[in-house]
């Protein structure tokens, strides 16, 4: 684990935790402040690949988890870096200026999970019209109301919950 | 590397005579619901913004309220073109997080089914990409031998599209009597025929000319964007999924990745046209090579499927027609999955567009376009 | 101006229309049959035997269809511009001989006249672009004048050194000058030069940049529907007879059969439509295998080799016309 204990000693600070995902791929936790650092330093010993960034609800232990997950196409290896946030205050730096990957990947995280990614040149719905309240990928979201997009006197899109359930 | 600067009216004042042109949801070339924002200084495009999720069916959410069998049925619907390649990306997910072994015959029988998929899916990408350009016959070569290789997987899995063929631990259906004979005879066409249309297209000077040095991705740009598949091999990333991080039946196959260095539409296209034909040889050495054995594990046929409850987490990766399709699998050992990501190819190689299309006409736009193969199911999900 | 004059210009300027129209309509269903011949398809083939009656099918659809008039659109520009794109189109056969005394105008400056009358297509091109207020149609309407313009050069110089050969600028005469050797031996170059760029100025594929169907949804006829489509539709498939037309007229003949085997008085039309058949196919034929060019690759290929091939024709001509090697 020969990465991890470089990105360690980089940014000592700001790792949580270091150990492996169930399948051996190697994992850091990090706190939210330190993630662009780490995230540079990650690119420059060649992750250069950012292949995902999967947001996951935890309403249980009010979290929101961000995982990262890079690969190294040089050498072959694969590295995963989490970072968790509080689920009322759901913020986190972007890495976009370190992976341009990532501009489409956090708005899509924003957009159905509600994390604000500071630094995001463009932190706006990807998914999902730019009306749309709330954020679906959350465990608390309202299924059963029923939720649907017209078109307002202007052109815009306009969401607009069932007449019945009031909004 | 310098910040990222999307572009807002406000910034450019000096572009008061610039158009704003939709080159919209409806559109005959834009493959499914795209809507490009077009900035036209006359006839040279300075800044494109796409805006999607026109296609948005909420997939991910969908998961975390269907059970894990079901959920198969479902995920082929995300990239309607490469139906085979989701389910195997999700079946993997959940094989290597349960601890499932598929059986060799599965493994290799998956193979084939994704080779063939792919040759149909490249197919389309050609037929396609020639009606945009203009060759108006492209369009009905591409799709005569994409009929016959959905009638052989029709044969196979019992319907054309969203064959929701494939299980934990192994596939649906064993292979039809007649199957390795026909496929054979399939590969045989799918070679002489890519030949004939690599002729009809490359030997047209002015398809080169409409292709070469158009939307040209330096491999850095590439890499940096998360483009993947074809379009990253075009630009030089001598790298494929396949054959480095081997899945299925791929480690015992032999065969060769193309790449070329230009990253220019006319590189797109090679590299496709010549993945066609790996995958032929791919089909052949398959079938050769098909274990006997059974097609599902014991104790995982039919409804026993439902008794898969993984737990833990695992990001399973799958090389599409389109590029790399991540199934990010968190499961808590519940019957319904915990959280479903879908990393799809085309959400990223369609995030590189406005870089692609900086200062070229109306024409390449559409070239480009064509060129990155871009499917909505797969981008909107 | 005598009563049979009269009669006879009336009359004439009637059945004009009426077989362009009809050859128009005609050629949208050997249209089809070909493209489905060319992509190893059947083509029409429900209506009617082999497929015949489908132009009747689709006269009585585009007749029926509603017609829709965009609410901003710019109204009087709108309803006129199809009818000015049609009219030039039939009227520039008027001076082309169909057989011996068969044409319609019989001026000393023919073939002026008909290029004078193809100059007026591209205006209503702009006037549907424009008056359409769709940004689309704008952008068609803007390059089928840019093409419309910048291809008349090469294509004038072409014909230019047809009338040096024939010494006259009427058609009949160019046709009668050609009775022992028809002028695309002497005029290869010009030939090829004429027919990409009529094809150019015409506006089907390779060169259909006006209406780019998968760039620009349909170009300048965009907002258009029903019978003022059926008018551009025609105007497509009547200016393809008239690349063909024109080029049998200026180098294969006109109405002459090959080797002297003329066919006397009125039938020797027969011939002219079987060369201007011939062309015709041959015109289909690029149509449909050849991808579209780029508007800037467009007039590249004008200015860098069209107009520099058709000087060095028209030098080649002058000298051959001077040396008396060709009288």
């Amino acid at each position: 684990m020969s990465i991890l204990t470089d990105l360690q000693e980089r940014s000592p600070a700001g790792v949580l935790q270091v150990g492996a995902l169930d399948d051996g791929k190697p994992l850091m936790r990090v706190a939210p402040q330190a993630l662009p650092q780490i995230a540079g330093a990650a690119k420059e010993l060649g992750f250069a690949h950012l292949a995902c960034i999967t947001g996951v609800d935890y309403p249980d232990e009010h979290e929101i988890e961000v995982i990262y997950n890079l690969y190294n196409y040089d050498q072959r290896e694969n590295l995963v870096l989490k970072a968790r946030t509080s689920r009322d205050e759901a913020r986190l730096p972007s890495v976009s200026g370190v992976w341009r990957a990532a501009l489409f990947l956090e708005r899509e995280t924003y957009d159905l999970l509600g994390v604000r990614f500071e630094g995001h040149p463009d932190l706006k719905r990807i998914l999902l019209p730019e009306p749309w309240v709330g954020h679906p990928l959350r465990k608390d979201y309202e299924m059963n109301r029923q939720q649907f997009v017209s078109k307002g006197p202007q052109g815009e899109d306009v969401v607009s919950f069932d007449p019945q359930e009031g909004w | 590397m310098a910040a990222y600067q999307p572009y807002t009216l406000e910034a450019h004042p000096e572009q008061s005579d610039w158009i704003t042109l939709n080159m919209g949801p409806q559109h005959p070339s834009t493959h499914g619901v795209l809507r490009l924002i077009l900035q036209l200084d006359g006839e040279m495009v300075r800044q494109v913004e796409p805006v999607i999720g026109y296609l948005h069916r909420s997939m991910e959410k969908m998961a975390e309220n269907v059970r894990y069998p079901h959920f198969i049925i479902e995920c082929d619907r995300a990239d309607y073109m490469a139906n085979y390649h989701y389910e195997a990306a999700y079946v993997r997910a959940v094989e290597e997080v349960a601890g499932i072994a598929p059986t060799p015959r599965a493994q290799f029988i998956r193979t084939i089914c994704l080779e063939f998929d792919r040759i149909q899916s490249h197919l389309v990408w050609l037929g396609t990409y020639g009606l945009d350009l203009g060759a108006l016959n492209a369009f009905w070569y591409g799709f005569r031998e994409r009929e016959k290789i959905l009638d052989l997987l029709q044969e196979l899995t019992g319907v054309r599209m969203h064959p929701n063929y494939f299980r934990f631990g192994g596939i649906k259906a064993d292979l039809t009597p007649d199957f390795e004979r026909k496929a054979l005879a399939l590969c045989d066409l799918v070679e002489r025929k890519a030949d004939e249309y690599e002729d009809f297209l490359s030997r047209s000077d002015t398809f080169v000319m409409r292709t070469q040095g158009v939307g040209p991705m330096p491999r850095e740009m590439a890499i940096d964007w998360g483009v993947t598949g074809p379009n990253a091999r075009a630009s030089g990333l001598d790298f494929d999924l396949r054959r480095d991080e081997p899945y299925f039946a791929y480690g015992e196959l032999d065969f060769e990745v193309p790449v070329r260095t230009e990253g220019d539409c006319y590189a797109r296209y090679v590299v496709r046209m010549e993945e066609v034909r790996q995958s032929v040889r791919l089909i052949r050495q398959a079938l050769d090579q098909l274990p006997q054995g059974p097609i599902i594990p014991a104790g995982l046929e039919k409804g026993y499927q439902f008794l898969v409850h993984p737990t833990g987490e695992h990001y399973a990766h799958v090389e599409e027609p389109r590029g790399e399709i991540g199934i990010y699998l968190v499961g808590d050992g519940s019957t319904f999955p915990y959280r479903v990501k879908m990393r799809s190819p085309c959400f990223q190689n369609l995030s590189v567009l406005p870089e692609l299309m900086r200062d070229c006409l109306i024409a390449d736009c559409v070239a480009i376009n064509g060129s990155l193969d871009l499917v909505m199911g797969c981008v909107d999900r | 101006m005598s009563a049979t004059r009269l009669i006879w210009y009336v009359a004439g300027s009637l059945g004009l229309l009426l077989i362009v129209t009809g050859i128009g309509g005609v050629f949208t269903y050997v249209f089809r049959k070909l493209f489905a011949d060319f992509g190893q398809r059947l083509g029409p083939n429900r209506v009617g035997p082999y497929g015949v009656l489908q132009l009747v099918a689709d006269g009585i659809k585009l007749f029926t269809k509603e017609d829709i008039v965009p609410a901003r659109a710019e109204r009087r520009g709108f309803l006129l511009a199809p009818y000015l794109t049609f009219i030039p189109a039939v009227l520039a056969f008027s001076p082309i001989p169909f057989g011996r005394g068969l044409l319609l105008i019989d001026v000393r400056v023919g073939l002026i006249l008909i290029f004078a009358i193809t100059a007026l297509a591209p205006l209503g091109e702009l006037m549907a672009g424009w008056a359409s207020n769709n940004k689309y149609s704008m952008i068609g309407g803007l390059r089928a004048a840019a093409m419309d313009v910048s291809y008349e050069i090469p294509l004038l110089i072409s014909a230019l050194a047809v009338i040096l050969l024939a010494g006259s600028t009427s058609t009949a005469q160019i046709v009668e000058k050609q009775a022992h050797l028809w002028y695309f031996l002497p005029q290869i170059l010009g030939l090829f030069v004429f027919l990409v760029t009529i094809i150019g100025k015409v506006g089907v594929l390779p060169f259909d940049l006006p209406e780019a169907e998968s760039e620009l949804v349909t170009g300048y006829t965009t907002e258009y529907s029903g019978m003022r489509f059926a008018f551009f539709y025609l105007t497509v498939f009547a200016n393809v007879f008239f690349i063909a037309a024109i080029t049998v007229m200026l180098y294969f003949g006109g109405w002459l059969g090959p080797f002297g085997l003329n066919l006397p008085g009125p039938l020797s039309f027969i011939w002219f439509f079987a060369k201007a058949g011939l062309l015709v196919f041959v015109v289909f034929w690029i149509w449909n295998s050849l991808p579209r060019v780029r508007i800037d690759q467009f007039l590249n290929i004008n200015w860098k080799l069209l107009f520099p091939l058709s000087l060095v024709n028209l030098v080649l001509t002058a000298l051959l016309v001077l040396t008396g090697v060709i009288h």
